[in-house]
């Protein structure tokens, strides 16, 4: 990130030098070899000190695990690598700018086995599944090796993510594969086997509930029906500004983090310096995104509870945001601005004063809509108490974003990773303590008034600053790791890019903010009710059409029935389940 | 509301005489086209008073919205849905990658837009189509409203050079050099993006095509320019463009003497 | 139920915000991203825009045998992100400000122009660049380097050639230079 000054350069080599003398002193015979650039230690250990090693840093150095990249790297070396991308905490509480921890491990070609690290960091545990789906390599030990990325009908020993496989390869068919399974042990539980099953049957549900009455007793979920491959065809079929068109598209609400998260991993391995002017209005636009998707969830979150006019309102004044947007991009949704060294519209007087006008009016509508949906009682009873994350599982599951925060973990990327121009503009990082769905809905609603600050006061900076809105001329190197990160609506957006030959990406990899939210969902449902599933999902702001059905499972008889999504929310809406379950007894 | 207004809206009761139940079905989108067809919802836009409602079972339905380039893993759950619709029904692919498999087209884990694995009866391109897109689409499916875009078919054998022979030629005024005038939109691109960039380059080659003389160009600039935006930051580089012409003239002008 | 008298105000003092649309036109704001529109008349099948269109939608096909290249959009795939509205060196698309493209069948969200190809004045036969461009591109060259009269003649007969052509011709000339006799009354 070339926007920090040396000084900062300064105090991160301290700061990085002092963890990696204290990972010396453990596990001297395990490092490889280690250095130190800009703001990032890179280790490289033997394989077998894996686990111990990411354990270490992640648990005693106070780490957070933000991602977790696999690379085929035989062309290169014959080996595959493995980077485990950690955000360290930093030595002082109240050191504001975080480092990170990079370790890497060589898997040789002939030998693709590898120790877990998933049974002491659980938060790993999807990453690692996902390097066996599209990799082929083995984590020893884990837990749960189920498919988590590839289609069920995929072969058996085809790896989209190795070099030899073609981007527009289609292997045949084959009966699919996948086992639902129970955490909770009980003899009265029949362990049921999901497959082969034939096309024309019930289509698989993406989630199961475990339920005893009302209850829910255990959650398991089958995602991934949106996998496109995208990090392959970037690979070879997209130069490094058109990638960034297909990183707006990974997401329907935070698509414009993620093409900026993309370009500041790629400025990284270059070494690039984006102009000052360009900088602030990546974080006009940012802020404006996260505007229009906190508006989101939470005109949901009042549909969920029952409280329509709640909806009805926040949808109206949403539209306002949707209206900036098209003012300073010419899209509602994709802005398509985010290209390698700047952006690529300007935000002229005209076009600021239309913003300007729309903020005020914004802040005062949503002020008022806030102050009644939040004495609502509906709403409160709904979502008070329910769906609590305890501070503990939120650090070993490496939650981000307002799920952490709701918990009173104070993760923000825009303080932790300053990028774009948030050192400049003045904003405070909302936690509340209570972990449950009421504190995650208030610290969006907190961040809303906040993000308006935050786009009234960078435009007025933007008036006094001058020069280009993109660096021309830069010098594109081969074969360098960059790491971009930002905060999306949803949380902490890590990309992780291996530069390539011939303008275009050799690996890149990204890190959506749900997907470390995820394995949080069983803890947070556990001994709640269905009714309430649906507003416990709804505060944790996933992708809405992730969710088609779920099957409901009674957990003493093994009865199963299958409803859609919108059926079970419905029955949120109105509070009671009651007809469902009688179905199922 | 005028006439085309008001004969659209006895056609639309017309037509609708009852509601439609429209169900979506994302296929492994982003989510872009779901919102969008969420803020149909939205008060401004507010599909509903057409009768257009949003049902969540397929045995209910009319209307199929299928959004996302209908992923592997998706492609059985699709047809099973399109099997449990009763007939008649209408399929309209909402957005770019329903309608022909989007930017990943041709990704191994992708089938490529709906019209592969089930009939598809009107196609909203977008990406993602707005709320009025969408509204718009839909009423067209209904065959309510008319469609406006038409295939075309241009042609240019007869090797007609009309329009291109103005490239590279600089009729008059105080800069021909076609090389100083690149270096002039770079600047403009470079600074302000290429819409408004390229907007301010045209306004600039008019003024220099409308003067002979350095000591005019300040004065013109300011006159029909500067004055006409009233905004610091176009000042700020159309004096750039000053500096790089008046520095271009002044050298040639030397040149010359020389 | 508690009458929430907030509620109540707020809600009073709404007004009624749904827009008129379809009945009446409705207003987009000023760089909109709509539909990409080609002139005809300036395009000249450089292929930039295919070059750059993320998801493929511009597609340039040459068919040399008939002589022709073919220029084709397809809206169904378009994302609508103005790539080719940067790069075209020409200004001949343009994204405008239209959003109502929905259609009945696939066929009407095309758009082809047919370009004739250049013919090599050397052998007669079709190459890979269209007429267009080649007379584009060679005015251009002779603007820049503002050559004597002369010199335009032989940049123009340098230009309309093949590339089959072209490197037969410099590999004569480096043949002929390294063993003088070799071709003789060949060359240029």
């Amino acid at each position: 990130m070339a926007e920090l000054d040396k000084q900062n350069w300064d105090e991160m080599k301290d700061t990085l030098t002092e963890y990696l003398e204290a990972i010396e002193e453990g596990y001297a015979d395990a490092i490889v070899e280690s250095r130190i650039i800009r703001d990032k230690l890179y280790i490289h250990v033997e394989k077998e000190y894996l686990d111990d090693i990411i354990s270490f840093i992640y648990w005693e150095l106070k780490g957070f695990l933000s991602s977790m990249i696999g690379v085929d790297e035989r062309p290169i070396d014959s080996t595959y690598k493995l980077y485990y991308l950690l955000s360290m905490e930093g030595r002082e509480a109240d050191k504001s700018v975080k480092p990170w921890i990079i370790v890497t491990t060589s898997i040789p070609w002939h030998d693709t086995e590898f120790p877990s690290v998933t049974p002491k960091v659980p938060a790993a545990s999807w990453y690692e599944r996902e390097v066996h789906d599209l990799l082929g390599l083995k984590p020893l030990e884990h837990p749960d090796l189920r498919r988590l990325v590839v289609p069920d009908d995929w072969p058996e020993g085809d790896y989209p993510l190795r070099k030899e496989f073609k981007f527009d390869e289609r292997p045949p068919r084959t009966e699919k594969n996948y086992e639902f399974k129970p955490k909770v042990e009980s003899n009265k539980i029949v362990q049921m086997a999901m497959g082969p099953l034939h096309p024309m049957a019930d289509e698989p549900a993406q989630f199961r509930l475990f339920v005893n009455g009302e209850e829910i007793v255990d959650v398991d979920y089958r995602m991934f029906y949106v996998h496109r491959g995208l990090e392959k065809i970037a690979e070879e079929r997209f130069t490094y500004n058109q990638t960034s068109f297909l990183a707006e598209r990974v997401c329907g609400i935070c698509g414009f983090a993620h093409s900026i998260s993309y370009c500041q991993a790629v400025e990284d391995a270059f070494n690039v310096d984006v102009p000052e002017r360009a900088l602030f209005i990546r974080t006009i636009l940012l802020e404006i995104e996260r505007l229009h998707s906190h508006m989101l969830n939470l005109g949901i979150a009042c549909h969920l509870t029952g409280f329509d006019w709640g909806f009805t309102q926040i949808f109206k004044i949403r539209e306002s945001v949707m209206k900036m947007a098209e003012i300073l991009t010419g899209g509602r949704k994709t802005y398509g601005m985010a290209i390698v060294g700047g952006v690529r519209r300007d935000i002229l007087r005209e076009q600021a004063d239309k913003v300007i006008e729309e903020l005020r009016t914004l802040r005062k509508e949503f002020s008022e809509i806030w102050d009644v949906v939040s004495t609502t009682k509906t709403l409160i009873d709904r979502t008070e108490g329910v769906g609590i994350l305890p501070a503990k599982i939120a650090r070993s599951v490496s939650v981000v974003g307002p799920m952490a925060r709701g918990s009173g973990l104070s993760r923000d990327a825009r303080k932790d990773h300053p990028h774009a121009a948030y050192k400049h503009v003045p904003f405070k990082v909302q936690t509340q303590n209570k972990g449950d769905a009421l504190a995650r809905f208030t610290v969006r609603s907190g961040e809303i008034m906040e993000s308006i600050s935050i786009v009234e006061h960078a435009l007025d900076a933007l008036q006094s600053i001058g020069g280009p809105i993109v660096t021309e001329n830069i010098e594109p190197v081969e074969y360098a790791s960059g790491v971009g990160v930002d905060e999306a609506p949803r949380g902490e957006n890590p990309h992780f890019v291996i530069t390539g030959k011939d303008s275009r990406v050799y690996r890149w990899r990204v890190r959506a903010a749900t997907y470390n939210n995820w394995p949080a969902l069983p803890y947070m449902s556990r001994g709640y009710t269905i009714a309430d599933f649906p507003v416990i999902v709804g505060s944790l702001d996933p992708c809405y059409s992730c969710t088609e059905r779920v099957e409901l499972v009674n957990a003493e008889t093994g009865k199963t029935i299958v409803v859609s999504y919108s059926e079970l929310e419905k029955r949120s809406i109105k509070g009671s389940t009651k007809p469902l379950l009688d179905k199922l007894r | 509301m005028d006439e085309v207004g008001k004969e659209i809206k006895k056609r639309v009761y017309d037509v609708l005489g009852r509601s439609v139940y429209a169900l979506r079905v994302d296929t492994g989108s982003c989510n872009g086209c779901e919102i969008e067809i969420f803020a149909t919802l939205a008060p401004q836009i507010d599909i509903e008073r057409f009768g257009i409602h949003l049902v969540a079972s397929p045995r209910h339905a009319d209307v199929m919205l299928v959004t996302g380039p209908v992923t592997r893993q998706y492609r059985p759950v699709l047809l099973n849905i399109y099997e449990q619709m009763p007939d008649p029904k209408v399929v309209v692919a909402v957005g770019a990658c329903a309608c022909g498999g989007g930017i990943w087209y041709n990704s191994y884990a992708v089938e490529g837009g709906a019209p592969e694995v089930i009939p598809v009866d009107a196609y909203i391109p977008g990406c993602p189509p707005s709320p009025y897109s969408i509204l718009y689409g839909v009423l067209v499916a209904l065959d309510v409203l008319e469609q406006k875009i038409k295939y075309q078919k241009g042609s240019r054998m007869d090797d007609s050079r009309v329009e291109n022979e103005k490239v590279g030629k600089v009729e008059k005024g105080l800069v021909t050099d076609w090389e100083l005038v690149r270096e002039l939109e770079n600047i403009c691109r470079k600074h302000l993006g290429y819409i408004q960039g390229l907007k301010v380059f045209h306004e600039y080659m008019g003024v220099l095509g409308r003067i002979e003389d350095l000591d005019e160009l300040i004065a013109e600039v300011d006159d029909s320019i500067v004055s006409k935006y009233s905004d610091p930051r176009i000042d700020d580089v159309v004096y750039k463009l000053n500096e790089v012409v008046r520095k271009r003239v002044l050298r040639k002008m030397c040149a010359a003497e020389i | 139920m508690v009458l929430n008298l907030k509620l109540l105000s707020k809600a009073c003092r709404s007004k009624v915000v749904t827009t008129q649309y379809p009945f009446s036109p409705i207003e987009v704001a000023e760089g909109f991203r709509g539909k990409p529109v080609i002139e005809f008349d300036k395009c000249m099948g450089c292929g930039a825009c295919a070059a750059v269109c993320p998801p493929e939608a511009i597609t340039v096909t040459r068919d040399k045998e008939k002589g022709v290249l073919t220029w084709r959009i397809f809206y169904g795939r378009c994302i609508f992100c103005g790539r080719c509205h940067e790069v075209c060196p020409l200004g001949a698309i343009k994204l405008s400000n239209e959003f109502e493209l929905a259609s009945l069948n696939d066929k009407d969200l095309n758009v082809e122009l047919d370009i004739a190809l250049a013919k090599c004045s050397s052998c007669g036969e079709h190459y890979n660049v269209s007429a267009i461009e080649v007379s584009v591109s060679t005015e251009l060259l002779i603007k820049s380097r503002e050559l004597s009269k002369t010199a335009p003649e032989l940049t123009r007969l340098a230009t309309t050639k093949c590339e089959k052509c072209r490197r037969k011709e410099s590999v004569t000339k480096i043949a002929n230079s390294v063993i003088p006799g070799l071709n003789d009354g060949g060359g240029v």
